[in-house]
């Protein structure tokens, strides 16, 4: 994997990382990208892929709000570095 | 184990309060050097005691799980106490509900006392990825615990605690158990609510015990199992019991095969001969794909990672210690994720990206769902065959810190022996099967048929006798 694929892959990642951190990172992932090539030796032609970890089907329930307690989402708001007048607060957009 | 002090404590042998407090020494006296634990709750812990003291003054009847103490995997959500999954980016995190599993211990009244250290949102065989410290194994402080769950496994062995949750998504419990000499066990997945576990691959994730014997797992197992409305993959097992005729066991001869250390293999062979003694049927099996596991799990594992992960986008959680440069929203999703995620969440969030991408998703994700499939049937068939597949639960003795560190690759074959209960879904324990010679641990892994989780349980506890070493 080269560097440039690597600086696309961190875009739309959304990670910023170092010049060095992304060479040691192209390397590795050659060698993991290396490593996972071997599941092209199965033969996967009459298969359908698999999407999740359960043989389940279906499960409806009624669409009805269950709310921890009163204030929930506050309590989930605490948790957010900036917060005014109820609001999350972000830079600008642009 | 939790069966004796659950006696002890219904004949007032011991107090909560004192039965809390001899294991907040214990891990007052062993911490600084285990490392076991991110956030000790010792003011709650002792609260929760007085309060259920006072209760059986007045007479209550005690259920199994009342009064004993646990620790919990630092990914699991749990009210009011700081839940980091051991990373920068939650560092300062406090959990807004209990996870599904926490409110089902806490209504059996068992009492939490603490958190404990992992690798980094789950991401590691060895507790080294954890963003804060490392944990030392109990049995030779100069090795890992392994992981991702390396945290609750030592606390366990360690005496710390009687049992531990963790999280199992490629091995996270068993390894570790395996490293540290204990039982644990990863139940069928959907088996157990993940509702307030912090996602790492939602189709691979399940909780778990971590104990020290297979009959603590089973009662901790019955008590955080079941559907809940909370979880749409989670559904009720079926008791089932052991058929009395006799039992068959699969050996993949596969195992054999793949860098296994020798003193490992020569357990093996033994528990094999003790499995004859005790008239089990031992028949060699063949996993084809087996060997395809690991590559399969590290396609599909990044793809659902770097989804889940996308949410700690520095607006919701907890704020990072650094000021950050930049003045708008994309510098801070870029700044934020680049210094709060650690290398090994960073490289897996890339390459799951990667296969996710244009031109490469047909390639790399969809064949892997496909080679899932096949894996999955695999299982299916020898299990017609087999009732149980017996394997080492790793291929090597627990490591030493540093040892594959910068290495990635060689981290992710530690898991190579039990990927693939992930990947199929199906349930598995590893239990501990004597030591080597140095006197490290080592551990054998038990799978059975999706769904069977109690009959594994019930087949692990003769097991467990048969290899029971000196």
């Amino acid at each position: 994997m080269n560097l440039d694929e690597v600086n696309h892959l961190l875009e739309l990642s959304r990670i910023k990382i170092g010049e060095e951190e992304k060479k040691k990172l192209a390397a590795e992932l050659g060698q993991i990208l290396q490593y996972v090539e071997k599941l092209k030796e199965v033969n996967v032609s009459a298969t359908e892929p698999m999407n999740g970890g359960t043989n389940l089907e279906n499960i409806c329930r009624a669409d009805k709000v269950k709310q921890e307690s009163p204030d929930y989402s506050g309590y989930l708001k605490k948790a957010a570095p900036k917060i005014e007048d109820g609001y999350f607060k972000i830079p600008p957009i642009f | 184990m939790i069966k004796e002090i659950h006696r002890k404590l219904a004949q007032r042998e011991i107090s909560v309060t004192e039965l809390v407090q001899r294991y907040l020494s214990t891990i007052k006296d062993k911490e600084e050097q285990i490392k076991a634990f991110i956030t000790i709750t010792e003011q709650q812990a002792l609260e929760a005691a007085r309060k259920l003291d006072s209760e059986i003054q007045e007479g209550k009847e005690l259920g199994i799980l009342e009064g004993i103490p646990f620790a919990v995997k630092d990914n699991i959500l749990t009210k009011g106490i700081k839940t980091t999954a051991c990373s920068k980016i939650l560092q300062n995190y406090i959990g807004v509900y209990d996870a599904t599993v926490i409110r089902k211990l806490k209504e059996a009244g068992a009492i939490i006392l603490g958190k404990t250290n992992m690798d980094e949102f789950a991401m590691g065989s060895s507790t080294e990825n954890s963003a804060f410290f490392p944990t030392k194994n109990p049995w030779d402080e100069r090795r890992v615990p392994g992981g991702s769950s390396g945290g609750s496994a030592a606390a366990v062995a360690a005496q710390m605690v009687p049992f531990a949750l963790g999280s199992d998504t490629g091995g996270s419990i068993r390894q570790p158990a395996a490293f540290c000499g204990i039982v644990g066990f990863k139940p069928s997945y959907g088996a157990v609510s993940r509702y307030g576990l912090i996602a790492l691959a939602s189709s691979l994730d399940v909780i778990g015990p971590l104990t020290l014997s297979v009959e603590d797992a089973e009662i901790v197992f019955r008590v955080i199992s079941g559907k809940d409305d909370l979880d749409s993959t989670s559904y009720d097992l079926r008791a089932c019991s052991l058929p009395k005729e006799k039992i068959t066991v699969g050996i993949p001869q596969e195992c054999f095969s793949q860098g296994l250390d020798s003193e490992i293999k020569e357990n093996m062979e033994k528990t094999i001969e003790k499995l004859k003694a005790a008239e089990i049927t031992i028949k060699t099996i063949s996993l084809p794909l087996l060997p395809y596991s690991l590559a399969c799990y590290y396609i599909i594992l990044p793809a659902e990672a770097s989804a889940n992960l996308a949410r700690y986008d520095g607006i919701r959680y907890s704020p990072l210690d650094t000021e950050l440069e930049g003045n708008d929203l994309l510098s801070l999703y870029y700044d934020t994720r680049g210094l709060g995620f650690g290398s090994e969440v960073r490289r897996r969030i890339v390459l799951g990206t990667f296969v996710l991408s244009r031109g490469y998703y047909e390639a790399f994700y969809k064949r892997a769902q496909k080679v899932r499939k096949l894996i999955t049937e695999e299982y299916k068939r020898i299990f017609s065959e087999v009732d149980f597949i017996i394997s080492p639960t790793t291929p090597t003795l627990p490591f030493f810190l540093g040892e594959k560190k910068d290495d990635p690759l060689a981290m992710y074959l530690s898991d190579i022996f039990t990927v693939s209960a992930n990947i199929a879904g199906v349930p598995a324990i590893s239990i501990p099967s004597g030591f080597s010679k140095e006197h490290l641990p080592i551990g054998l892994q038990i799978t059975a048929p999706y769904g069977k989780d109690f009959l594994l349980l019930e087949f692990a506890k003769k097991i467990e006798k048969i290899v029971a070493y000196e």
